[in-house]
């Protein structure tokens, strides 16, 4: 990754971020692999002389000390002079909002403040690499949105290079620069934000970023003479239209254009109204300025549900009641090996 | 609830619940008694008794009481024998209690490391804690005997002159401390190492980051953390080194010299072989007024240096 990059590390629980983030910080082993920080390996280099300081989930502050003392304490082990000390702690300490509460203990400081201190904490180092496991886990909702935007503020004024290890993708979208889409142990894909959304490179990452996730149907690609040569895309007995997926010659000779594959359509793709989509309304939420139905949708494989979001603006339909759907923006995967065609 | 609003629901819990007071003060009554009973037998009517024995001269059987009023109390105070014997528990409990604690806590410390068969050093570091006093008593006997034991064994071969541990004015109190050491280990290291188990083991990644070594991290982390527990474990063997009996009854019976002539065997000693309970009676509750006043001395000294939670 680039100097001054915020990388976010993005992965259901259990997928392996935090270990990849706790190798990096040399605080677990990699098997296999090596490491390495500005070009040097530092596979079997200490944790204390990798120059990477990291935030955890539950902050680690140590409870005894003060805020000062907290944020001060790495300079201390590095025998920084007094002097430079007090002034990069203080520096820390004003760039974070903490200076009227330097002489507190953590037990004594809200969620957010503890953060800010474990940032504070982190960033007097002046290290090469900012580690963060899961650091606004533990804030409520309103906390955390305040800390995400002061967060990537701080990102934007400093200039560091950031990893960020998170399983919430509203954060993960907002703040980084790029994602690394993890999954058992794996990465997925790694990309901008933007190009994550729009091009998942496999069944994962699409079912995984986006609230509500894509929708992902069993569906059949057929050759069709009628629309030029392109592949019309079938799910059940409607026919979606013509598609430009597989025309490519590599494609095409890998049998791409046809076949089954797995179709994925955004919520906010599925255009209620007239449409060759039929499905029927199970249930209705209501998000205030915006609206989710639950559709059970005929497929080749027995009926599915698809969640399509739409505008309050638009009357509600009925539960029970059957609804078209028009759909664009179609991904598709491969339906053995998930992957994008 | 279903019924008109305003009328009074027709079960009457106010009369129900006044029939079952008194059967709930019965029971928590009946739940009290066993240990009110066992306290008041064995706790407070002996204490009291003891308070009660120290205004009285008695015969050698305990009868033929004579009131003296408080001048056992005086006399235990300015008694030669009994400051002495304060003065050689000071000096046990100086020999004793930092060298239990340090000991332990750095047994314990060794021993959290995530390592293959700790487990098994876990084991016997804490084994001393199933160990009688007459268990440990004679195995030190057999250990500092000058002819057969392994310690003069030891200075036999290195050269030395064979050491009567036991018998010397210079060594017996240090036998003692070393046998009581000995014996404290196993509570000190289950204490401490259940403490160690609770301190969270991110502090410690956090901290290897930031940059400390082994040992600051040891005094800046571990040590304040634990301290509540190093603080439990000072009182604790404060308070079990002036209780000493077991050791000096077996090994010296306060010899040589009343060299190691403990505070509650002087008191045993003033009781059973010069029989004069009023007196050791009076030794006994101006002991307990030491006690409290050094827990309490203690807890104050103690209360900027330990941190508890917040």
């Amino acid at each position: 990754m680039a100097h001054g990059e915020f990388l976010i590390l993005l992965g259901p629980s259990g997928c392996g971020k935090s270990t990849a983030l706790r190798m990096i910080a040399g605080l677990d082993q990699p098997s296999s692999g090596i490491i390495l920080i500005d070009g040097a390996d530092v596979t079997a280099v200490e944790p204390q002389h990798r120059n990477v300081a990291m935030v955890f989930q539950s902050y680690a502050l140590y409870p005894h000390k003060t805020v000062r003392h907290n944020i001060e304490f790495p300079l201390k082990n590095r025998r920084v002079p007094h002097d430079e000390r007090t002034r990069r702690t203080d520096e820390a300490a004003r760039l974070l909002g903490l200076s009227d509460l330097m002489d507190r203990r953590p037990g004594q400081l809200s969620g957010g403040q503890r953060q800010r201190v474990a940032l504070a904490r982190a960033i007097v180092r002046e290290a090469e690499v900012f580690l963060m496991d899961e650091p606004l886990s533990n804030l409520d909702a309103l906390t955390r949105v305040h800390t995400r935007a002061e967060l990537t503020e701080l990102h934007q004024r400093l200039g560091v290079t950031i990893i960020y290890v998170t399983h919430d993708q509203v954060e993960a979208m907002t703040m980084g620069t790029r994602i690394a889409v993890m999954d058992q142990g794996r990465l997925q894909q790694v990309g901008t934000p933007e190009e994550i959304y729009r091009t998942p490179a496999n069944r994962f990452v699409a079912g995984f970023i986006g609230s509500p996730p894509m929708n992902l149907l069993p569906a059949t690609l057929n050759p069709s003479s009628e629309t030029n040569g392109l592949p019309t895309v079938w799910i059940g007995t409607a026919c979606l239209g013509a598609t430009s997926i597989g025309t490519g010659s590599q494609a095409q000779s890998q049998g791409h254009s046809q076949g089954p594959v797995l179709c994925g359509i955004r919520p906010e793709h599925l255009h209620r109204g007239e449409g060759p989509l039929t499905a029927q309304v199970t249930a209705i939420e209501s998000l205030g300025h915006e609206r989710h139905l639950h559709c059970a949708v005929q497929t080749a494989d027995g009926p599915r549900t698809v969640v399509a979001r739409e505008s309050m603006d638009a009357a509600s339909p009925a539960i029970g009641s059957e609804i078209h759907f028009g759909a664009s923006d179609l991904h598709f995967f491969d339906p053995a090996t998930g992957v994008r065609r | 609830m279903s019924g008109p609003v305003g009328q009074p629901p027709t079960s009457k819990p106010g009369v129900q619940a006044g029939r079952t007071r008194p059967r709930h003060r019965l029971l928590s009554l009946g739940l009290l008694a066993p240990s009110v009973i066992v306290l008041t037998l064995f706790v407070a009517y002996p204490f009291g008794r003891t308070i009660w024995l120290g205004f009285y001269e008695t015969d050698p059987f305990g009868g033929n009481r004579r009131f003296v009023g408080g001048s056992q109390f005086a006399g235990t105070l300015t008694s030669d024998e009994f400051t002495s014997s304060l003065w050689v528990t000071f000096r046990f409990t100086l020999l004793t209690v930092p060298t239990g604690l340090i000991l332990g806590l750095v047994l314990a410390v060794l021993a959290h490391q995530r390592l293959r068969g700790m487990a098994i050093y876990r084991t016997i570091f804490s084994s001393t804690v199933a160990t009688s006093v007459a268990v440990a008593s004679l195995m030190f006997l057999a250990v500092l005997s000058p002819s057969v034991g392994v310690v003069n064994q030891m200075i036999r071969w290195l050269g030395g002159q064979p050491i009567y541990f036991l018998q010397s004015t210079t060594w017996a109190l240090i036998a003692l401390a070393a046998v009581t050491v000995w014996q404290n280990l196993g509570i000190v290291f289950i204490v401490t190492s259940a403490g160690l188990q609770s301190l969270p083991e991110d502090l410690y990644e956090s901290a290897r980051l930031d940059g400390a070594g082994p040992i600051r991290r040891f005094f800046s982390i571990t040590v304040p953390l634990l301290s509540p527990t190093l603080l439990f474990g000072f009182v604790v063997l404060t308070i079990t080194s002036f209780q000493t009996f077991g050791q000096v009854d077996l090994l010296t019976q306060g010899g040589p010299l009343r060299s190691t002539n403990l505070i509650v065997y002087s008191i045993f000693d003033t009781a059973f072989r010069s029989f004069d309970q009023g007196r050791a009676a009076a030794q006994a509750v101006v002991l307990f007024v030491i006690l409290a006043l050094l827990s309490f001395v203690q807890f104050q000294a103690a209360k900027r240096r330990v941190f508890y939670g917040r």
